[in-house]
């Protein structure tokens, strides 16, 4: 299967006062076109940065991608000017859902002349038509009597028809990749369903490619075809959902996985990871999950493990796993 | 008897445009000590304006609440400083919930102060709570901006059981957590509870967080309690179609488990324009024409399970 | 990650570290003629000597040493009067600002916490007070009680307390509904506590930066009162009515109004550019609080 989106060695890194924050730190994965690739990781993990690093938004000014590629399409994207990333990339082949579609609405614009924004920007329509097409992707993402709606004001929408607009405007312009920033954590779980449903089925119509960032387990396991944990700015281990969550080979993720209450199981006492995540301008030498890890040895503590092959498609950074 | 007792509780508002929002609208349950009651349902069904009203926090519009059989609302003097000693909280933001200005020391040992006890006894008890939360004693002295959330979350629930409470109410006390800390935090919580027999009050939305930590559960849609059960009975035998509803949506942890299709559609209606009937009606996949026009009344589906739904029979 | 695009911003504000430490160094000079000028002035503010009149600054020609910023047309000397003029202007605007910080920062709190009629009822106060124009208000203060001081600072408080208690009456809503606060009632805290404890050491950033940045406005207002004469009163000096006094000669002696001017516009501007670096400094986004 082709690659859409390959990303190779890519580092991100914050340059503080404080000192260098390396918020991304050597992440390599590939998504397929259709395929939903969820990147999973806590507040600080570096998850959020490396989806703005592919949109070519690092923070600024303190953030800059350090080292690495992105190539979209087999086209690099590292390096690209910022009007070329604005004008041919961002909104047009790379379009993002972030976490709260209030702040990503303008309160003064009504929804239509949003979503047919970027329809315009891009050239692919003016006026009248561009006005019919966001009528079009407003009624696609199943917001009901989308004609009438297109002329009303953000703030007549309820929390879960809000997301549905921003999810309208990012599949606007037919983008190759849609990023995803904590998309449902915003919503009630009933409407959580009802948002997956509708990726889903736009995923099935345009084929894009979909990067879901997210820190939820449950709605990455609903989602996702593949998931890549990130913990202290590096992937720890990525594979196939159904592996993934079956036999969980990162003791972060089996700590993860295992600290969940569940429905239905009635644990007296759940299992949890000791300690916090790390200081991102101290990580800790070695595998910088040491520290919380319940096996850590010597070696952990000193030499930062390698990505391990595990099979199937699944690798975990872990010393634990170099003979397995 | 109960140790805390809401009686057809009611807490409107009213809007500057004339409307009325009915945040909550006639609910009635108790607690008896030592059990952990949660309270679940969706943002904007009243949960937080409960809790805020057994805290005293907002009027009571109608109805009543009793604490130890005193009635909250009617409190004064002294009998209103009892209250504020026996019951605390704990709430889902710990940036918000710590003042930033004050030493730990002094945001854990505020409720000492504010109840009396003398200066000589203050950094003892500090120190003793600190140690309960897992924190070093060193941490009185450092500013809430040095902890993480975690952390901070501890703090919160040092302070909250300093006075020795009766009852802790517990607002979504780990979904602004880092993931892999809500173990610890629940943990936590739940060695404190059986060491100093505390009886919890938990507002959630995560339905796995209130199987786990629940002995019964209170259903909350538009300002009304649904479904009210002992936890075990009422996660395997939901009656009332929200809660099915629900328990279908939690996304689960587990990708062989199939999406909930075609449970509810839309979304919780506006508390300022209430459906007719039952409130529910126009997202339930079952509503028949009762539904749009008499509000269903409560009743007994199995012994300590309640529903208020038309299509629920009563127990017999 | 937002821990980290916060800090990011602090880096953005490193390059302009030079002004404020200017900034603070002209209050200073100001603060500290005020405080000790006496012991600082060359001459007596007030002593004439017509054989010395209208000496050039020294730099020029015909200036003399011993006058530094020249003399008037009375002979007194400029520098001794720039520093005496100092000691009413910070005299004037530490009270004002007190005075005016400490009212409008209750009633603000008062107006923010409680919210409902005293909140309506200062808050109207507020709208009256602010479409009162100052001037005309002066004018009236004049007419009916001495002039001097007093009078000046009283126009002042009357004109400035509101900024504080708009200000303030803003930030406390948003600090009402912080959690800690309803923590604060659900422990049993006193209002009167919650108050010390809870809202004022909240605000003091706040009000430290409205009294640095208030301080400059103070100031022009005052020289403005006393250049039309409705301020400080001669013999007291005040840069105001030197700037006044110098109108008259402003052909043949550009020092007598360009040196006050100066002192007014570097106080104003110091004032300034301190009070916009404290905010940035203080705005809890940056400093991560």
């Amino acid at each position: 299967m082709d690659k859409l989106l390959s990303v190779d060695g890519l580092k991100t890194h914050f340059f503080l006062k404080r000192g260098v924050v390396k918020a991304v730190d050597g992440v390599s994965f590939a998504l397929a076109a259709g395929e939903t690739l969820g990147l999973i990781g806590e507040s600080g993990s570096g998850k959020t940065v490396t989806g703005l690093s592919i949109l070519g938004l690092p923070p600024r000014p303190a953030g800059r991608i350090v080292a690495g590629s992105i190539r979209l399409d087999g086209v690099e994207l590292v390096g690209l000017s910022e009007r070329t990333l604005a004008s041919e990339i961002r909104g047009r082949k790379i379009a993002m859902i972030s976490q709260d579609p209030m702040s990503s609405l303008n309160p003064v614009f009504t929804v239509g002349s949003q979503v047919a924004a970027p329809i315009r920007a891009h050239g692919l329509a003016r006026g009248r038509s561009a006005m019919d097409l966001a009528i079009d992707e407003l009624a696609r993402v199943r917001v009901p009597s989308a004609t009438e709606r297109a002329g009303n004001y953000p703030h007549q929408f309820s929390g879960g028809m809000r997301q549905r607009v921003v999810a309208a405007m990012a599949i606007a312009c037919k983008p190759r990749l849609l990023i995803a920033d904590e998309p449902t954590s915003a919503l009630d779980v009933t409407i959580q369903v009802q948002f997956m449903d509708l990726i889903e089925s736009i995923q099935a119509e345009t084929g894009a490619g979909l990067l879901f960032v997210t820190h939820d387990l449950g709605v990455a396991a609903s989602l996702c075809h593949r998931i890549a944990v990130m913990y202290a700015g590096q992937i720890v281990e990525s594979a196939d959902v159904r592996t993934l969550y079956a036999n969980p080979a990162h003791p972060y993720t089996q700590g993860l996985l295992e600290s969940l209450p569940k429905l239905g199981a009635r644990q007296s006492r759940l299992s949890s990871i000791k300690g916090t995540p790390p200081d991102p301008l101290s990580l800790p030498d070695g595998c910088a999950f040491h520290p919380r890890c319940p096996h850590a040895t010597d070696r952990c503590r000193q030499q930062a493990p390698p990505s391990i092959d595990l099979g199937d498609g699944q690798r975990a950074s872990c010393w634990l796993l170099e003979n397995a | 008897m109960a140790l805390l007792d809401i009686e057809d509780a009611t807490c409107h508002f009213d809007m500057p445009s004339r409307q009325v929002v009915k945040a909550v609208d006639g609910v009635s349950l108790s607690i008896d000590r030592g059990q952990t009651m949660a309270l679940v349902g969706e943002s904007g069904c009243g949960k937080s304006t409960l809790a805020r009203l057994i805290l005293r926090l907002e009027p009571l519009t109608g109805g009543a609440i009793r604490f130890d059989g005193e009635d909250v609302h009617h409190l004064q003097g002294h009998a209103l400083k009892r209250f504020r000693a026996q019951v605390q909280a704990v709430f889902q933001d710990p940036y918000s919930s710590l003042n930033p200005r004050l030493r730990v020391g002094a945001i854990v040992g505020e409720p000492l102060k504010a109840h009396g006890v003398p200066r000589r006894e203050l950094s003892a008890r500090i120190d003793a709570a600190l140690t309960m939360v897992g924190l070093p004693s060193q941490a009185a002295k450092l500013y809430p901006h040095e902890f993480s959330g975690g952390q901070r979350q501890r703090i919160a629930i040092a302070r909250a059981l300093i006075l020795r409470p009766a009852l802790i109410v517990l607002d979504e006390p780990i979904s602004a957590l880092d993931v892999s800390i809500r173990a610890q935090i629940l943990n936590l919580l739940q060695d404190i509870q059986s060491e100093l027999h505390l009886t919890y009050l938990v507002i959630a939305h995560d339905l796995a967080l209130v199987e786990h930590m629940s002995d019964v559960v209170a259903v909350m849609y538009l300002g009304q309690i649904v479904e009210w059960g002992n936890s075990e009975t009422l996660f395997s035998d939901p009656r009332h179609p929200y809660t099915q509803a629900l328990l279908a949506a939690v996304p689960r942890p587990d990708p062989t488990f199939p999406r909930a299709r075609g449970h509810v559609t839309g979304e919780i209606a506006s508390a300022l324009e209430m459906p007719s009937g039952c409130r529910f009606h126009p997202r339930c996949p079952d509503a028949i024409e009762t539904c749009r026009s008499i509000a269903p009344l409560e009743h007994m589906v199995a012994p300590i399970h309640k529903a208020a739904c038309h299509l629920v029979d009563s127990a017999s | 990650m937002t821990d980290i695009t916060r800090d990011a911003e602090i880096t953005t504000t490193e390059g302009q570290s030079g002004f404020p430490f200017i900034a603070a160094t002209v209050l200073t000079i100001v603060v500290v003629c005020a405080a000790f000028g006496p012991w600082l002035a060359p001459h007596a503010a007030d002593a004439i000597s017509l054989r010395d009149a209208m000496t050039p600054p020294a730099w020029e020609e015909g200036g003399e040493s011993g006058f530094l910023l020249g003399t008037d047309n009375l002979g007194r000397d400029i520098l001794s009067r720039i520093i005496a003029g100092a000691r009413v202007s910070v005299v004037i605007a530490a009270y004002a600002i007190l005075l005016s910080g400490g009212i409008g920062a209750a009633l603000g709190m008062i107006a923010g916490y409680f919210g409902g009629v005293p909140d309506s009822i200062i808050s109207r106060l507020i709208d009256v007070q602010m479409s009162v124009p100052s001037l005309p208000l002066a004018l009236l203060f004049a007419s009916v009680l001495p002039p001097g001081e007093g009078m000046v600072i009283l126009v002042i408080v009357m004109t400035y307390w509101t900024w504080y208690a708009r200000i303030v009456r803003g930030e406390v809503l948003s600090l009402r509904e912080r959690d800690f606060i309803a923590l604060a009632k659900v422990a049993g805290v006193s209002t009167p506590i919650i108050f010390i404890r809870h809202l004022t050491p909240n605000i003091l950033n706040t009000m430290l930066v409205l009294a640095t940045l208030q301080f400059g406005s103070v100031i022009v207002f005052e020289a403005g009162l006393s250049f039309l004469g409705l301020g400080i009163q001669p013999p007291q000096v005040s840069w105001g009515g030197m700037l006044s006094d110098g109108r008259n000669f402003i052909e043949v002696a550009w020092w007598l109004i360009t040196i006050p001017g100066i002192a007014i516009m570097a106080s104003c501007l110091a004032s300034n550019i301190l009070g916009d670096w404290l905010r940035d400094t203080f705005d809890p986004v940056r400093r991560q609080l």
